[in-house]
């Protein structure tokens, strides 16, 4: 047991080394930095650059900055945004908090209700079903946007403007955070609604056929010992797979959602930071929500480990 | 006396589509008494498993039934309402499933899905009770355990005791051994016999061997294509043995020393895991004879098999083949001269090719050296002739695997293995599950193929009665060690280790015979 | 069994549409009408000015009112009749010359109404169509290859070559796509030629798109080899071509196919989302992406509706994708006509007596 772990751990940590390399190589291998989108300031000469450019980084190739680079993440410092002349961490904290709450808010209400449909049989299914098809139907990017515009078609809960130039925005009192938060969060769960509704469907309809569970209906066992016992444990294994899915892409999700919305999150700051090549602060929101993201699969291997004994037999 | 269960012109049907419908059971009517055991013998597909499906009052989704009266004791079940029908399911009828591991829930402990069939107040000792009546000496272990943690047999057993838990007056059972091995299969059955005397069972057993019918039940109901017919022992075997051939010097495959183990490699801790399969096997085969290596399942047949096979590569000691010594690499001629058919024929044919691939497969690797550029007409040709000599239609070339039968897929398995006139033919459980009639006939297709081109065949089975008709040379495998080699006409008479004794005791006695 | 058969038919329509964009299209994508910016979308009438009934429909043109921008009167339009199959050309574009399903004389028909530019919306969007779907196809196409050449290479490569391979799959996977994405973009010259632009997005996407289908089809190449076929197929001595060409390509071929059809709605995606940040196809070349980008200004899309076609002309064929998608074990064989029929599909399971129903 402690072997599978240990193997999924040290798997996830060449794959986090393996994501670092990724993004520092194509950080460093696009062309120009901050500094040549200062070329075009009229006030600044190219001598006064050139030095601004050795400041900010005194090394001089690149595996010497890489291996900078991961000294001072170890230590917890991820170095300096030139665009915000301000340390990278404290730049992210308020940022990733935001992002998480609006994911965590917009999964959890997809799940409820993707998990109530699922439960539907029945006359309604199809149309469950028929409303599943089409939401997936639709790309996250543009169901957000047509959600934007019924919203502010109908006037009936607009869009709070939280200003997104000040990265320190304090969500005063918690009425008006959730009325900020309930539009793009509502937003969320829609684009994440059919993936759920899906993989609970086609898991509780597997499940109905596995053999165990028509050992338990021949057996003659009451319904609902037949759903509890027999047929739920049955589906749970790609909903829990899905729920790993899920915790990872936390910080990632929302992209759309928050440059839409105006959502001062993560995605807005590391769009613009693309843009102005602001390189540590790029690596290290990727690299944040690709962490997520591996933790979030080794979540799901421990829960699916803990769900299913003959993993844990296995690995013994 | 009222009968515990009567059924009456009962007739299924399935639709097919709206306007066609195959009829399943045409009229079916017995009667059984209480404490009486009938057996229900048919050929696979006979519609065995549909019949007992309407006993239990659940028929498939698209199947039309039409009953005059199923009756349990004195109620209906087809005219009930569905939940007293679930009742009664569980308090009257215990059901024994073919596969007993994939019917239990993978997820939970036996204690926990044994308690399921109990009363909400049963306690623990109740658990234990039942198991212990089930046979097992260890109840806690078992109740403790999570299903993969158990053997088929221990599975099977954890069956019955579900199946029993609740006291019911009648058993259904849906072959119940055929997927457990001879010495295992006996156990289930004495068990099922002291049972019956025990608990003053009714019993509907259904299985496609009459030997295990007639050792168990009062009396045979024979179902074939969905009506009910009178049973008949089948006739003798056939008495002919094909005598064994002189040994010759120079045998056709020749195995000294061999063994194998699995070596697990670890990072930490550094010791590789090494669990030894198979020590110092000596065997030999001449051309045109039939040996059989049998033993209790995990003794090491398979691993043996695919060692000469050329599947395995990690094993040491020698295996010569016509004078070749085969290592990890091998002639092909050596490839083509050993052919392998396993058990699993799902597995074995890939579901997507149509049969005429799967037959050409081999003459596509080895184009004969005659004719170089092998043409499409001539693998054709040797095609056809294949599928004729294992007597199935020219129509079969263009399905798929998964469009036939058991009994047909293995036959395609073993047209797969002739068509290259192999000289020696290994059958890993390749006969087990088949009816016994299909079973006689690859014998005989087997038995002319070794007279006329001299093919050596080695069974790799654990069924020990079908092997003293058909074999020459009986050799018993115990954990991995051949303990016995003899004549298959003096091993009941000669057999000395313990292995093989258990093996002659779980021996069904031949129903003709009777 | 009706779905599968009306997403075929979708997806023949749009076909058609596409690969006849020139007929099916009024003008070309970038002839500007500067006099009708912003025009809504023109109606058909089948009567005249009267009221008497007219076999030949007329267009409703709404007259611009002078000295204001993007403004129409709401006077009696003016009915000009359709004309059919017709040869038009732009006034000083020869290239333009083509054979149109229809046109008005001295003018556009706009059925969709015009943009910012008084640019004909339905023509943009077949155009526009054109280009996304031809970038998202070459793109899945090239992202399923490599996800198929992977899928070879864990048939035959050792255990740690595979291991290796599978370590940056999940690195690829492990970062958020849209950001590898730009990344990747923001790598490549960013104002190159338009046609470069869009073979860069096509690119950029593939680059994106491999790493999930590779694990998919690894993992089923990787079970296909563990068979006992393939097993029994190396003991009689197969080659590995043998084994690539009789036993891995059928199971990873449907696998692939699938793969590449829920990849396509993705990149469509991907395809707006670059565009709509700046980084995608810029003019002349117009695909859906730039046509929505337009999409940023959410004051524009309220006034002007109409400028969102591309998403409603979008969610119909994600639709049919999709449903074929999901049934791609039994898909139209419309579709798939080009493969070999049990590459694609499974024969069922043998009806007899016992078993069409597991007990």
């Amino acid at each position: 047991m402690i072997r599978t772990l240990a193997t999924r751990i040290a798997h996830a940590l060449i794959t986090l080394f393996a994501v670092s390399l990724l993004c520092f190589a194509l950080l460093q291998a696009a062309p120009g930095d901050y500094f040549t989108t200062l070329t075009l300031e009229p006030g600044l000469s190219t001598r006064t650059l050139d030095s601004l450019r050795r400041e900010a980084d005194p090394h001089a190739t690149l595996v010497q900055r890489y291996l900078s680079w991961c000294g001072s993440m170890l230590r917890g410092d991820m170095g300096h945004s030139l665009a915000y002349h301000m340390p990278v961490r404290d730049l992210l904290a308020p940022r990733i908090l935001n992002t998480l709450l609006l994911s965590a808010a917009g999964l959890a209400g997809a799940w409820i209700v993707g998990l109530l449909l699922a439960a539907i049989h029945g006359r309604f299914a199809t149309l469950v079903h028929a409303f599943a098809a089409l939401l997936w139907s639709i790309p996250d990017p543009v169901l957000a946007f047509l959600f934007l515009l019924a919203a502010l078609r109908f006037h009936a809960m607009a869009p709070l403007p939280l200003d997104t130039s000040n990265p320190f925005v304090s969500l005063a009192t918690a009425g008006r955070f959730l009325h900020a938060i309930s539009l793009p969060a509502l937003a969320m769960s829609l684009g994440y609604l059919p993936l759920i509704l899906r993989h609970a469907q086609s898991g509780v309809a597997a499940a109905r056929s596995a053999p165990a569970v028509e050992g338990a209906e021949v057996r003659g066992l009451p319904r609902r010992t037949v759903w509890l016992r027999y047929l739920l444990p049955e589906a749970a294994n790609p909903l829990i797979s899905l729920f790993g899915l899920g915790i990872g892409s936390l910080l990632s999700a929302s992209l759309f959602v928050e440059v839409l919305f105006g959502w001062p999150g993560l995605g807005p700051l590391l769009l613009s930071a693309i843009f102005q090549r602001d390189t540590l602060v790029v690596v290290a929101g990727v690299f944040a929500s690709a962490l997520l993201l591996i933790a979030g699969n080794l979540i799901a291997d421990l829960l699916l480990w803990l769900h299913d004994p003959r993993l844990r037999e296995a690995s013994s | 006396m009222q009968p515990l269960l009567s059924v009456q012109a009962l007739s299924l049907d399935y639709a097919l589509s709206p306007r066609r419908s195959s009829s399943v059971l045409k009229d079916v009517s017995f009667v059984i008494q209480p404490n009486e055991a009938i057996g229900l013998l048919g050929p696979s597909g006979s519609g065995k498993s549909s019949l007992l499906r309407c006993i239990l009052g659940m028929p498939a989704p698209a199947a039309r039934l039409r009953c005059a009266a199923l009756r349990l004791q004195d109620r209906d079940l087809l005219r009930i309402p569905a939940s007293q029908r679930r009742a009664l399911r569980r308090r009257s009828i215990g059901f024994i499933f073919q596969d007993p591991l994939s019917r239990l829930s993978p997820y939970r402990r036996v204690e926990s899905q044994l308690r399921d069939m109990l009363s909400p107040a049963a306690r623990r000792s109740n658990v234990l009770a039942a198991l212990s009546a089930a046979g097992f000496t260890d109840p806690e272990r078992i109740a403790a355990a999570f299903p993969h943690q158990l053997s088929g047999g221990e599975a099977q057993r954890v069956a019955i005791a579900q199946a029993l838990a609740a006291q019911p007056s009648l058993l259904l059972a849906d072959e119940p051994s055929s997927a457990l091995d001879t010495v295992t299969q006996r156990r289930i059955l004495d068990l099922l016999l002291q049972l019956r005397a025990q608990q003053h069972l009714a019993m509907l057993i259904v299985s496609h061997d009459p030997a295990l019918l007639a050792a168990i039940t009062d009396r045979i109901l024979v179902l074939r294509a969905g009506s009910l017919v009178e049973y008949e022992p089948p006739p003798a075997s056939r008495a002919a043995r094909l005598p064994a051939p002189a040994l010759t010097a120079n045998p056709i495959l020749r195995v000294s020393d061999l063994r194998f183990a699995y070596v697990q490699h670890r990072l930490w801790p550094r010791a590789p895991r090494v669990t030894p399969i198979l020590r110092d096997i000596q065997l030999g085969a001449a051309p045109g004879e039939c040996l059989a290596i049998i033993g209790a399942s995990g003794c090491g047949k398979s691993t043996l098999a695919r060692c000469i096979a050329g599947l395995e590569s990690r094993f040491t000691g020698d295996i010569i083949f016509n004078g070749e010594h085969l290592g990890p690499a091998r002639s092909r001629t050596a490839r083509a001269g050993i052919q392998l058919i396993l058990q699993d024929t799902a597995g074995a044919l890939n579901p997507r090719l149509t049969v005429a691939d799967i037959l050409a497969e081999p003459l596509r690797i080895h184009p004969p050296r005659s004719a170089p550029r092998h043409t499409s007409r001539s693998i054709h040709a040797c095609v056809r002739s294949i599928l004729d000599a294992v007597s199935l239609p020219a129509a079969f070339l263009t399905r798929r695997p998964p469009q036939l039968s058991g009994g047909e897929r293995q036959r395609v398995a073993i047209a797969r293995a002739l068509i290259l006139n192999p000289s020696l033919l290994l059958l890993d459980e390749a006969l087990t599950g088949l009816d016994r009639d299909l079973q006689d006939s690859i014998l005989a297709l087997l038995d002319s193929l070794r007279t006329q081109m001299q093919l050596a065949c080695i069974h790799f089975t654990h069924d020990l009665g079908r092997v003293l008709r058909s074999a020459n040379r009986v050799a018993v495998l115990d954990h991995g060690v051949l303990v016995e080699c003899l004549p298959a006409d003096a091993f009941a008479v000669q057999a000395r280790h313990p292995a093989s004794l258990e093996l002659l005791h779980a021996m069904l006695p031949d129903p003709a015979a009777s | 069994m009706t779905m599968p058969r009306v997403a075929t038919f979708i997806l023949v329509l749009y076909a058609a549409l596409f690969l006849f964009a020139d007929f099916f299209a009024v003008t070309p994508s970038d002839a500007m009408d500067p006099a009708l910016p912003y025009l809504p979308p023109e109606t058909l009438r089948f009567t005249s000015l009267t009221g008497q009934f007219h076999l030949r429909p007329s267009l409703a043109r709404r007259q611009p009112i002078t000295g204001l921008f993007a403004a129409y009167s709401s006077q009696q339009p003016a009915l000009i009749p359709l004309q059919f199959f017709v040869i038009t050309e732009s006034p000083g574009d020869p290239a333009s010359r083509h054979l149109r399903f229809c046109s008005i004389p001295g003018g556009v028909p706009h059925f969709l109404g015009t943009d910012e530019f008084g640019r004909d919306v339905w023509s943009r969007l077949v155009y526009g169509g054109r280009l996304t779907l031809l970038i998202s196809l070459s793109a899945a196409f090239a992202a399923t290859l490599v996800a198929l050449a992977v899928g070879f290479l864990a048939g035959y490569a050792g255990p740690l070559a595979d291991s290796a391979l599978m370590r940056l799959v999940e690195a690829c996977i492990a970062v958020p796509w849209f950001y590898l994405l730009l990344a990747i973009r923001a790598l490549l010259p960013l104002r190159t030629s338009p046609l470069l632009a869009a073979a860069v997005c096509a690119f950029v996407m593939a680059a994106v798109g491999w790493a999930r289908p590779a694990r998919i089809l690894r993992g089923a190449a990787h079970s296909a080899r563990q068979s006992s076929y393939v097993s029994l197929a190396r003991a009689t001595g197969a080659s590995p071509w043998h084994i690539a060409r009789w036993h891995l390509l059928p199971a990873l071929a449907p696998l692939a196919l699938t793969q590449f059809s829920i990849l396509v709605p993705q990149f469509v995606a991907a395809e707006v989302a670059l565009s709509f940040f700046g980084l995608g196809i810029s003019d002349p070349l117009v695909s859906w992406g730039v046509m929505l980008a337009a999409a940023q200004h959410l004051s524009a899309i309220v006034q002007y509706p109409w400028l969102m076609s591309p998403i409603w002309t979008m969610i119909p064929l994600f639709f049919a994708i999709h449903i074929l998608a999901d049934r791609s074990a039994s898909a139209s064989p419309l579709t798939l006509s080009f493969l070999p029929r049990h590459w694609y599909k499974l024969p069922r399971q043998k009806v007899q007596g016992e078993s069409p129903v597991r007990l």
